[in-house]
Formats: C-alpha cells, sequence, structure tokens
C-alpha cells in the first residue's frame, strides 16, 4: 500500500456569506489517524470532502506526497476510501453485486470466495444475495465498510463511522481502523463520537 | 488473489450494471417505448390512408424517436443524483469509464427503441423501404450522435433545477446537425430512385466521433468539478 502524506495550507471554505473557515492549516503523516471534531455545522464532513479533493475550497491549497514525490489529486483519489453517510448503493442489486460493481469500477476484480470472505467478516454473509431494498441503516454501514476492506486503500475518510451501527458493528468499525493503523493507511475521521475520538492519535478541533 | 481490472473492463461494468438495474426496474424503457408508442398512434390516426412523401415520412420518424428519446436518455445520471450512488460513484468510478459506460448504455437503449419503433412506424404510416443497409447506418449513425450528446449533457444538468426542460432545450442545437442528417439520409432510404448518400453519412459519423471526442475531454471536468 502507497504511503501517503497530505498538506493543507490556509484552507478557506464559505458558503455564500457563511464562512467555515478562514485559514486552516495542518499536515497528516502517512499512517497517522486524525479526528476532526466540531460542532453540527462545524465543517467536519466538509473538511474531510475538501482533503479528499471531492469539494473545492473558496482559498488555500492541499498537497499529497507518495514516497516518489507530489501526487497529483487523480492519482490522490485512486488511493481514497470512504464510509460516509453521502455514499449509497444500488438498492436494485444485492449486496453481493454491489460489492462486485463498485470494486470492479475501484479498479479491484476479486474472487468469489474473497467477496464471500469480507461479507461473513462484516457479518452480512447471510444477507449477501439479498437486495438492498430490504437492508437497515446499520446493515448499509456495514457493506460500506466491506467495499473500504475491499478495496484496500492508502488513505479513509470516515465520517461518524459508527453511526446507525449495534454494539458488534462499532467493535468491526473499531477493528477495521485499528488493523488500518498497523498496517500503516492513513486514516481522517470526522466525528463526535467520544468512543471514536479515542482511536486517534491526533484531534483537530473545529469551533 | 487481486486482479487490477481494466479500463475495458470498467465500461462493461457500468453498462451491465445499467442493462441490470434497468431490467429490475424497467422505469427508462418503460417510458421511452409508452411514449413512442403513443406519439405513433397519434400521428397514425391523424393521417389516416394518406400517402405522404419519403421526405414528410422521415421527418415524422425522427421526430417520433427524438422526442421518445428526450423522455429516457436524460436518466442515466439524474437517477443516479436522485438515489445519493452519484457520490460513490464519483469516489470509486473514474470519470472517463463511466462516460464511455454510460454513452454505452444510452446507445443500446436508442437502438431497442428503433428496433422497435421502426417496424410499427412502416406498417402504420404505410411506408416502403427501398434502401434498408442506408436505413440501417443512418440509424446507427444517428443513435450514436443521439447517445453520445444526450450522455453528456445528462451529466452536465444534474445540480440543475428543472432538469427535464434544461434538458431537451440545450440538446436541442447539438442535436440539430444530426437530426437533419438523418432526416435527408432516412428520405434517401425511403425514395426508389438511387441517390448520393455517402456523404452526409460521412459526415455524420464524422460529426458522432467529433462529439464522443469533445465529451471525453470535458467530462473530466463535469465529473469532478
Amino acid at each position: 500500500m502507497e504511503k501517503i502524506d497530505i498538506e493543507f495550507v490556509n484552507i478557506c471554505k464559505a458558503f455564500g456569506p457563511r464562512q467555515l473557515y478562514a485559514a486552516l492549516n495542518g499536515d497528516f503523516a502517512s499512517g497517522s489517524c486524525v479526528a476532526i471534531t466540531g460542532n453540527n455545522g462545524a465543517g467536519k464532513s466538509t473538511l474531510l470532502k475538501i482533503i479528499a479533493g471531492m469539494v473545492k475550497p473558496t482559498a488555500g491549497t492541499i498537497r499529497y506526497f507518495s514516497i516518489a514525490g507530489d501526487l497529483s489529486l487523480e492519482k490522490f483519489r485512486q488511493q481514497t476510501g470512504f464510509l460516509t453517510p453521502e455514499l449509497q448503493f444500488y438498492d436494485s442489486l444485492t449486496a453481493k453485486e454491489n460489492l462486485h460493481f463498485f470494486a470492479g469500477i475501484s479498479g479491484v476484480k476479486l474472487p468469489e470466495n474473497q467477496i464471500e470472505s469480507i461479507l461473513e467478516k462484516v457479518e452480512l454473509s447471510s444477507k449477501s444475495q439479498e437486495r438492498l431494498q430490504s437492508f437497515s441503516t446499520g446493515m448499509r454501514q456495514r457493506l460500506k465498510l466491506a467495499l473500504l476492506l475491499v478495496v484496500k486503500r492508502s488513505v479513509w475518510f470516515l465520517d461518524e463511522p459508527s453511526s446507525n451501527l449495534d454494539r458488534s458493528g462499532r467493535i468491526l468499525i473499531e477493528k477495521a481502523i485499528r488493523e488500518a493503523c498497523d498496517n500503516g493507511q492513513t486514516i481522517l475521521l470526522a466525528t463526535n463520537d467520544a468512543a471514536e475520538v479515542e482511536y486517534a492519535d491526533h484531534v483537530i478541533g473545529l469551533s | 488473489m487481486r486482479i487490477m481490472s481494466s479500463g475495458f473492463h470498467k465500461v462493461y461494468l457500468i453498462l451491465i450494471k445499467e442493462l441490470q438495474t434497468e431490467y429490475r426496474s424497467r422505469e427508462a424503457i418503460g417510458s421511452l417505448l409508452l411514449f413512442s408508442l403513443t406519439t405513433l398512434s397519434a400521428v397514425s390516426m391523424t393521417i389516416g390512408s394518406q400517402v405522404l412523401s419519403p421526405r414528410f415520412l422521415a421527418v415524422l420518424f425522427w421526430i417520433v424517436l427524438f422526442f421518445s428519446a428526450m423522455a429516457g436518455l436524460s436518466r442515466v445520471f439524474l437517477q443516479e443524483q436522485s438515489s445519493g450512488t452519484i457520490y460513490t460513484l464519483r469516489a470509486y468510478g473514474g470519470a472517463q469509464p463511466i462516460l464511455f459506460g454510460k454513452f454505452l448504455y444510452n446507445f443500446v437503449l436508442l437502438n431497442l427503441l428503433s428496433l422497435f419503433l421502426l417496424p410499427l412506424f412502416l406498417a402504420f404510416l404505410n411506408t416502403d423501404v427501398y434502401h434498408l443497409k442506408l436505413l440501417l447506418l443512418v440509424l446507427l449513425a444517428g443513435n450514436t450522435g443521439m447517445a453520445v450528446i444526450t450522455t453528456l449533457l445528462a451529466s452536465l444538468i444534474i445540480q440543475a433545477q428543472s432538469q427535464g426542460a434544461l434538458f431537451t432545450i440545450i440538446s436541442f442545437p447539438l442535436l440539430l446537425p444530426v437530426l437533419l442528417f438523418c432526416i435527408q439520409l432516412t428520405t434517401a432510404a425511403f425514395t426508389p430512385e438511387p441517390t448520393a448518400a455517402m456523404q452526409p453519412l460521412l459526415f455524420l459519423f464524422v460529426y458522432d466521433l467529433v462529439m464522443l471526442g469533445i465529451s471525453s475531454v470535458l467530462f473530466d471536468y463535469i465529473w469532478y468539478d
């Protein structure tokens, strides 16, 4: 897995007259787990999207570095994985079909048994042939985690990853984050959950 | 074992996903077929047993095809937007495979619509085809052009309000050259005398290729910005 460092300088974001940040600076070393905390509307999720290159900042720059040097946004995007509320799957496809499809378009072709074992890991193997229409929010959250594990990206963007999950689901998330940190993956976590903040080795507070 | 999938495989996956979700929901194909059938019935009942000139028949055929296409082809991106899956596509899929996968899906839909519409049109309006090969080539070139342009424009309007109206309005100037050449060539196919159709047909294919190239260049900006 590629080691990626991230640096952002003087990030400003405004939605009309509402200014979220004036000049935000920071850097994340490869392998770090950073929690972004703040009240509702402070801009935690927006900051994640800005760093992920999904939303443009009003001003400021973000740079990505690999061992080989500067990394373009396009190359960086190929190394990012997400577990955010915006992520949605196709209701008319089964859990396995969704996983096959999104893994495939992200560039990973997995054999059947590996898909099965990931679904088993997130405790969805008994539901793998069911269409997502019948899935609860918690089950969908588990499927997002399954996709994150399948695509094996270097940088994870997690937005309240334990929301809607039961106790066993929360344990799965914690285990996945710990394993990712041990593998040297970078994790950016937007949360207000005290238990989730504990996974982080560095906290950014937005006011 | 993990195998990296190629760009062609990604395009194939997107096309298959589109066909699979469409097969299970039957939303786009249903509206396309019903719209074309209603329009064709209305035209056929109004005209009755009158004999129409080949040019008039060609105009009618492409109007029915164009408006039926407008009813369904914008869904390729609007549906992703309304279901929220567009974010997941953006997060994990590259722009080019998505563009070409969606274009191929619209192309398949249009060809299915043409296969459904053409025999009915010929029967209802008592039309003779004198140059079938030419007509099939015109349909191929016309459907390619319509599929490319509608796919690109569908991706452009996803953030806009009044998407349906906007889609038809901005499609029209780009589709006009395709429609005019298709009408001209279809008139030739409905006419018994042999006509020189090679040049406009070539122009149509070149226009399709140019639109495909422009779409490919523009789509990276549309998709990520």
